[in-house]
């Protein structure tokens, strides 16, 4: 008997070495914060087998943000970059070979008609109207004010040909692609994250969460934010992109009231329909223009919307109370 | 009993456990809303060798269990809490069934407990945290009512067992 | 029944009974998202239970406040104290984020990867 035992022993150990010497390892997970682009937080996450393996692809990665919050920038100039302010301080000879600026245009148009008019990437002259008022704190807009600069805010004057040109016809007119450049960012970015052989990981850039494959114990879990405290829902994605619009991510409050910076191109003031919408959607592009349109559209409208583009969504209203599309709770 | 009857044993009880393991895999608990939570019915099986055989058979019949289990499903970490739940587990059934003083089911029970533990210790250590042990006892009550259940089980099976396997002696 | 047999069950009794005190026990002492990470620049400047009233100074960046198991930056050096007029965060997966300081608030643990 003890020679069958060590019998088995000796075979049990002999196969443990074998298994060690080829066994691929496991997946650990990694974690890197940036702060320098899109003026807001990057989260990066992933499952790798290496650390070595992690900081190549998040380099890429963040190297890759950086020339898109460059280009996509509207407020700084660059060293041989020409960007959104090139573009909008050069009116009439338009820009070539920037195909992310022209791409995005392109979103951004196809977003303007979608939402009847809601979401507007030429409104640039009235958010930064707002921006200015945001970073000192205090005050408000006077209508008067916000009604000049809207008279530069028509969506025709921008155009992006198919050969790949962007231009801007009216000198006053601002582009400001904040409402699209994040999403659209997170889906290039992760692009450049599978290319360096990283499959399973989530990136947030400010509330623009684009996921891939899985954590060894299942889906990613992302929570979406209660406006006023903790955490409201939670979803499960796999290669899905979540990303909510809301009142409480950009804000100052002035006498009482909370200005926050998704504007109404009809009001000219913050929409005040929701309290947030969050977005699920394939594309992280499309979500991210998505959350900002159903925040500003009518719900049923908005509701339409989603459903002709294949994506769900979940609208917290001013009483806290919800709704959501029909396929928004597979996903809770 | 004989050696080569012995052996033949030993290889019947591990491909039974290497079967009840994958069966185990089959019952979705983890979708159930309580994760980490296993029938343990490959214990079964080790049970069944320490009462027929003793301590050696049966730790050789866990041990290969284990090693087939991390080839077959190829989880180097699932390996490393099994080995500890599994020597721990066995060395506390032991000690247990030789005091005399519980049954087959207390045996059992003492068994899941203790292989319970082992994995919550190697999950520590691995996970460098203790935020685990918050899960520690609904782990710790499934275990105790799964090992209840098996060693009853075994109980009522293992009279026909020894029938059959030490007669021939 | 045997001798055995009624130890096995009393056995069982007993191993469950100290289950359901210790389940009680651990939630009832458990805070939801134990620990709070502050990061500067990305690197881990350090980890703070909550559970612990605390006031921490980062690198004269600002000061972050641990009370009644929530965490808030009291203070900040930065021009528009966007970090200082966040609310307190609790659950896991929260951040309060100051861009200027590169200074990240969050609270480890809970379950969502991210909160959006």
């Amino acid at each position: 008997m003890k020679k069958l035992v060590s019998l088995l022993l000796c075979i049990s150990f002999c196969s443990l070495c074998l298994c060690a010497c080829s066994g691929s390892g496991e997946k650990a997970r990694y974690n890197v914060v940036y702060t320098d682009v899109f003026d807001t937080v990057t989260e990066f996450t992933a499952y790798c087998y290496s650390e070595e393996e992690f900081n190549k692809a998040a380099e890429a990665m963040h190297a890759e943000l950086l020339r898109l919050h460059k280009l996509f920038d509207i407020y700084n100039s660059y060293d041989g970059v020409k960007n959104v302010r090139t573009l909008c301080e050069n009116p009439g000879t338009g820009l070539r070979g920037v195909p992310e600026l022209c791409a995005l245009v392109e979103l951004g148009k196809e977003y303007y008609s979608l939402s009847g008019g809601k979401l507007n990437i030429a409104l640039g002259a009235v958010l930064r109207i707002w921006h200015e008022y945001r970073e000192k704190g205090t005050g408000v807009p006077s209508a008067a004010e916000l009604r000049k600069a809207s008279e530069h805010t028509d969506i025709s004057k921008v155009s992006a040909s198919p050969e790949g040109i962007v231009a801007v016809s009216d000198p006053e007119l601002k582009l400001d692609l904040g409402a699209v450049a994040k999403g659209y960012a997170s889906g290039l970015a992760a692009k450049v994250i599978k290319d360096m052989g990283v499959t399973d990981f989530a990136l947030n850039i400010g509330g623009n969460v684009v996921t891939s494959g899985e954590k060894p114990n299942g889906k990613w879990v992302i929570g979406v934010q209660d406006p006023d405290e903790g955490i409201y829902a939670k979803v499960r994605v796999s290669g899905e992109s979540v990303v909510t619009s809301g009142d409480y991510q950009r804000y100052y409050e002035y006498e009482g009231v909370r200005y926050h910076h998704i504007i109404d191109p009809e009001t000219l003031f913050p929409a005040d329909r929701y309290r947030s919408v969050t977005v699920i959607c394939g594309d992280p592009a499309q979500a991210d223009a998505l959350s900002t349109a159903l925040f500003l559209m009518p719900l049923e409208e908005g509701k339409a919307l989603a459903k002709s583009r294949g994506a769900e969504a979940l609208w917290i209203l001013p009483d806290k109370s919800s709704v959501r599309t029909d396929g928004f709770e597979k996903y809770e | 009993m004989k050696r080569t009857a012995k052996l033949a044993l030993c290889g019947l009880f591990v491909a039974l456990a290497f079967g009840l393991s994958w069966v185990e895999l089959l019952i979705p608990f983890d979708s159930l809303g309580i994760p980490g939570v296993k029938l343990g019915l490959a214990n079964l099986a080790v049970m069944a060798a320490l009462y027929l055989m003793g301590f050696l058979p049966a730790a050789a019949v866990s041990l290969a269990r284990i090693l087939l289990s991390w080839f077959v499903f190829g989880s180097f970490t699932a390996f490393i809490y099994s080995l500890c739940g599994g020597v721990l587990s066995l060395a506390v059934m032991c000690l247990i069934k030789r005091s005399g003083f519980f049954g087959c089911a207390g045996v059992s029970v003492c068994g899941a407990v203790a292989h319970n533990a082992g994995q919550l210790a190697a999950a520590c250590a691995l996970l460098h945290g203790t935020a685990v042990l918050y899960y520690a006892p609904v782990l710790f009550a499934a275990a105790v009512v799964t090992g209840a259940l098996n060693g009853a089980l075994l109980g009522r099976v293992l009279p026909a067992l020894q029938k059959r396997f030490t007669k021939t002696e | 029944m045997s001798k055995q047999a009624k130890r096995d069950i009393a056995l069982v009794l007993a191993l469950l009974a100290l289950c359901a005190a210790a389940y009680f026990a651990v939630s009832s002492s458990r805070t939801e998202g134990n620990i709070c990470e502050i990061t500067v620049s990305g690197e881990v400047f350090g980890r703070f239970p909550l559970a612990r009233e605390k006031a921490v100074d980062v690198n004269g960046l600002c000061t972050v406040v641990i009370k009644d198991g929530a965490v808030y930056v009291a203070s900040s050096t930065c021009p528009n104290k966007t970090c200082v007029s966040h609310r307190a965060i609790s659950r896991g997966g929260e951040a309060i984020i100051c861009i200027p300081n590169a200074v990240v608030v969050r609270v480890l643990g809970g379950e969502a990867d991210f909160v959006v």
